[in-house]
């Protein structure tokens, strides 16, 4: 008898690229009991089907697609899906959450997981409209970047079908390369671009009528109004990010003084004004343009004297403007539409500037990089040079020049040149702009993210520098480790369910339980939800484990661990780190060097 | 005066065993049956009335609480349901005199009567006391909250003292005078004042007025750390934790609602991360004071084992 009674089509389609053959598979209810959907059914997947140590940009690797119980059912956020593959900028397991409508085109086919295996002898793109799958030949669209590849397929398919394609960077492997779908939403971190480049798959195309099945629709629709009264009502998803998108975030994370700028060498950025929420709507704002169903609509159309596009998000206006130094608002919205043209990591490419600009000043690169910069850019590389950032930006989407090297990221570039420590990232993965000396908890939560150095697995800044749901001390070292857990583990059935982030500005743990289980048709409370996340969250710790990380992995750059701020509202705090990590592994039930206790795997149905 | 005050310790002090404790013992549909569902701006439309009205209903608050010219309309709203409805008298200031109020008080009561048409026992009235008159006359106090009783005819009267306006001395002596009157309900604020609900005055209107009157607390509660917080000051016994003997004013239910949810996970991390005792100590707060209660409250700050946290501002 079956227990789940919505949610899901219970299909998975496997397509090989090896020989273009591909299968409709039954996916078992167990698994989407334990692990509900999207990155956690992706990672379940990939623990189970991946061996240890597999080239990321080898045939082994898997690429997946995948969408939750929420997505198609017209709750507030849900058109989402997620991609999973072992990352080859981290070695670690990969994974992104999406917005856009791909998600919901994807569920319509009437597949909730695509797996993409093998690698293709010709460039490709798989095609599913309805139940028709179909293998074509993207050799005519090999090279061209995102937004051309997306218009030439939308009039060679179906004009509204979902598209999630890669542009000259995946093809070109870069380890920080996104998968873009509706143009401008990334799958960006951790260089799944690549995956995807390195099976010469283009593009995949969706479209379909299905609908996603529901437990009892009434029933339902009384826990989707709930979620939408909270999510339409909470001050920062009402009117914060309706009004000026993430970019609000500017102006506060520099006033706790903890705004990295000049690659974490300083807190507090003095022209953070110029990059500010209100800066950005007065001058480049056009309109708003929301993910499917979305009644936050953070997302904005934007547009300078010469160029239109979508964005920037908080993120970027920090890597490519604090971060490098850069207070030119107009040139960073351009260094954010290259990278969403040419297909990459925004802020992976922001970081790896900035880390090249210290190089540069400090004078560790040796003469011909140095002459190749200035063949590029026309001078040598500081901080501050808007054009730079434009020019590289470009280069890296082209794979030429000075870009080429910028495409390996930060970890790879400061380490072949030497000085390791300028690279600002965790496992590889260049961290985010919120600087952990001002935020102690989210120091905890960047260290131990499985896919390294990213804010989005664990957004404990929402209560140590948002106040929501609480203002909590942001020094404060006690009570930080569970909370990080406790963020980590509904992060994680977020991303599984699949829903956007900021809907926990909203609701909690109760009331994601609440929709997900009467979608579903099945008991479920926060508790039983956390213990899922919990679940998802120790089967990517032991891929990781299999993957040869430990302990040592779980850790900050020494500037930030070691090098207190000297200035602002952040100055003089040191993190306790060890104490942090140590509580941090204790809460989870994982011994002294961060591998899960016998018990904890047994608890958790994993052994 | 002040210089003899005692040096008690706010709400940080309080145990955080008992506090754990009454967190578990709370959910957000307990916590929502406190909530006075509130907007007292100026600009307020039938629109944010019919939101008001509809979280309070879905969700079970205690009452939607707005100015009395909107009881031609509140009342029909909240019709057919338990929601109550509350006005405020002669908000935010209480200036007026004690007759005016009185009219004001008879003629909301009788306009919502008539709409609602469910008879007695749906009305709250918040009065705030003229806090001047006080200062200097504390019987007139005692006056004009009993004509204000008289006036609501039966329905509950909550008590308005400002005590952001208040020396502790004085807070100490208007909640005795409150609690020597006809009505329901002492509230620490409009919401509008220097500062709202500091746990430290809901304690000590607790201790003054006894068990078997209301405490309500008002001012700056949007999240569920705050009102667990407040309700611990104000009704920390089980007896106490009834909509007839401790309320919430907010214009934020659902932030409440919401991070109650939260609170309940992981309850003993946020509690130990949410320490900021600047935050909730009223003495902190001196900006807006006058200055002879600012002084009294510097001088608190400066004998205070926290004093680092107020040094450090910016949390």
């Amino acid at each position: 008898m079956k227990a789940i009674k919505g949610g899901y089509f219970g299909r998975l389609l496997r397509v090989n690229l090896d020989d273009f053959t591909f299968n409709s598979e039954e996916i078992p209810e167990k698994l989407l009991i334990d692990f509900i959907g999207g990155r956690g059914l992706g990672s379940k997947i990939l623990f189970d089907e991946l061996p240890a140590n597999a080239e990321p940009l080898g045939p082994e690797n898997k690429l997946i697609f995948a969408t939750g119980p929420l997505t198609g059912i017209n709750a507030p956020t849900t058109s989402r899906f997620a991609v999973v593959a072992k990352s080859p900028l981290t070695g670690t397991i990969g994974g992104c959450s999406s917005g856009g409508h791909f998600g919901i085109d994807l569920k319509s086919t009437g597949y909730d997981v695509l797996v993409v295996e093998g690698i293709a002898k010709i460039p490709c793109y798989i095609c599913i409209i309805d139940n028709n799958v179909e293998i074509r030949d993207a050799s005519g669209l090999w090279g061209k970047n995102t937004h051309e590849t997306t218009d030439a397929l939308l009039s060679e398919t179906d004009s509204k079908a979902g598209i999630a394609c890669i542009g000259p960077s995946g093809e070109n492997e870069q380890l920080i390369a996104a998968i873009m779908n509706e143009k401008n939403h990334a799958a960006g971190r951790g260089g799944l671009g690549a995956v995807m480049g390195s099976k010469k798959l283009k593009a995949v195309v969706v479209s379909g009528n299905n609908k996603t099945p529901v437990g009892d629709k009434d029933i339902v629709d009384r826990a989707i109004k709930q979620w939408r009264i909270f999510v339409g009502e909470a001050p920062l998803t009402k009117d914060v990010l309706k009004e000026y998108g993430t970019p609000a975030l500017v102006n506060t994370i520099n006033h706790d003084g903890s705004f990295p700028s000049y690659n974490f060498q300083e807190g507090v950025f003095n022209d953070a004004e110029s990059l500010s929420g209100e800066t950005f709507k007065e001058l480049y704002f056009v309109k708003r343009q929301p993910c499917a169903g979305c009644p936050i609509a953070c997302a904005r159309l934007t547009a300078t004297p010469e160029r239109e596009g979508k964005g920037p998000e908080f993120e970027t206006i920090w890597s490519f403007g604090a971060s490098c130094g850069v207070n030119d608002l107009e040139k960073i919205i351009h260094a954010n539409y290259n990278c969403n043209e040419y297909g990459f990591d925004t802020i992976s490419a922001g970081n790896t500037v900035a880390c090249a600009m210290e190089m540069s000043e400090k004078g560790y690169f040796p003469e011909p990089v140095m002459q190749q910069i200035r063949e590029d850019i026309g001078r040598d590389l500081k901080f501050g040079d808007a054009g730079a950032i434009v020019k590289l930006s470009e280069l890296i989407g082209k794979n030429e020049g000075f870009g080429k090297e910028l495409g390996l990221g930060s970890s790879r570039l400061a380490e072949k040149y030497g000085h390791p420590e300028v690279a600002m990232h965790v496992k590889g993965l260049e961290l985010p702009a919120y600087d952990p000396r001002g935020f102690h908890g989210m120091s905890l939560t960047l260290a131990t993210n499985n896919r390294g150095g990213c804010h989005l697995r664990s957004y404990l800044v929402s209560t140590e520098a948002l106040s929501t749901p609480f203002p909590i001390n942001r020094f404060e070292k006690k009570g930080k480790a569970g909370l990080a857990k406790l963020y980590q583990d509904l992060t994680t059935t977020i991303d599984s369910m699949v829903a956007c982030l900021f809907t926990s500005f909203a609701l909690n743990p109760d009331l994601y339980a609440k929709l997900v289980g009467t979608v579903m048709g099945i008991e479920m409370d926060g508790n039983d939800l956390l213990k899922t996340g919990e679940r998802i969250w120790t089967i990517e710790r032991l891929f990781n484990l299999r993957e040869g990380k430990s302990r040592k992995d779980d850790t900050l750059p020494d500037r930030v661990l070691n090098q207190p701020f000297t200035s602002g509202l952040s100055k003089g705090y040191k993190i306790e780190f060890d104490e942090l990590l140590d509580e941090y592994y204790h809460v989870r039930g994982w011994n002294n060097e961060g591998v899960p206790e016998k018990e904890k795997l047994e608890e958790l149905d994993l052994v | 005066m002040a210089k003899t005050e005692p040096n008690r310790t706010p709400l940080v002090e309080f145990s955080a065993d008992k506090m754990k404790e009454l967190v578990r013992n709370f959910t957000p549909e307990k916590i929502t049956a406190f909530l006075d569902v509130t907007d007292l701006n100026a600009d307020t439309q039938s629109p944010k009335l019919n939101k008001m009205a509809d979280w309070a209903t879905t969700f079970g608050c205690a009452s939607v609480c707005v100015n009395p010219v909107e009881a031609d309309k509140l009342p029909a709203l909240l019709k057919g349901t338990n929601v109550k409805e509350c006005y405020v008298i002669d908000f935010p200031l209480g200036k007026m005199d004690i007759e005016m109020k009185a009219v004001l008080a008879t003629h909301t009561v009788k306009k919502s009567r008539e709409l609602r048409g469910e008879g007695k026992g749906f009305i709250d009235l918040d009065m705030v006391i003229n806090v001047g008159r006080f200062k200097k006359d504390p019987e007139y106090t005692l006056e004009e909250i009993n004509a204000i009783c008289d006036a609501a005819d039966g329905e509950h009267v909550k008590v308005i003292v400002r005590s952001a306006e208040l020396t502790e001395k004085e807070l100490y002596k208007v909640s005795e005078i409150v609690a020597s009157s006809r009505a329901h309900f002492i509230k620490n604020s409009t919401g509008m004042d220097g500062y709202g609900a500091m746990p430290d005055h809901i304690r000590i209107m607790r201790e003054v007025v006894g068990n078997s009157m209301g405490v309500k607390a008002a001012g700056g509660i949007s999240d569920a750390m705050t009102a667990m917080r407040l309700i611990y000051a104000g009704a920390p016994e089980e007896s106490l934790q009834t909509p007839e003997l401790f309320r919430l004013g907010t214009s934020k239910p659902l932030t409440i609602i919401t991070s109650m949810g939260w609170l309940r996970h992981n309850t003993d991390d946020w509690l130990d991360a949410g320490i900021i005792p600047c935050t909730i100590c009223p003495f902190h707060h001196t900006g807006k004071l006058r200055v002879e209660i600012r002084e009294a409250s510097n001088r608190r700050c400066q004998n205070c084992k926290f004093k680092e946290y107020r040094k450090h501002k910016e949390f």
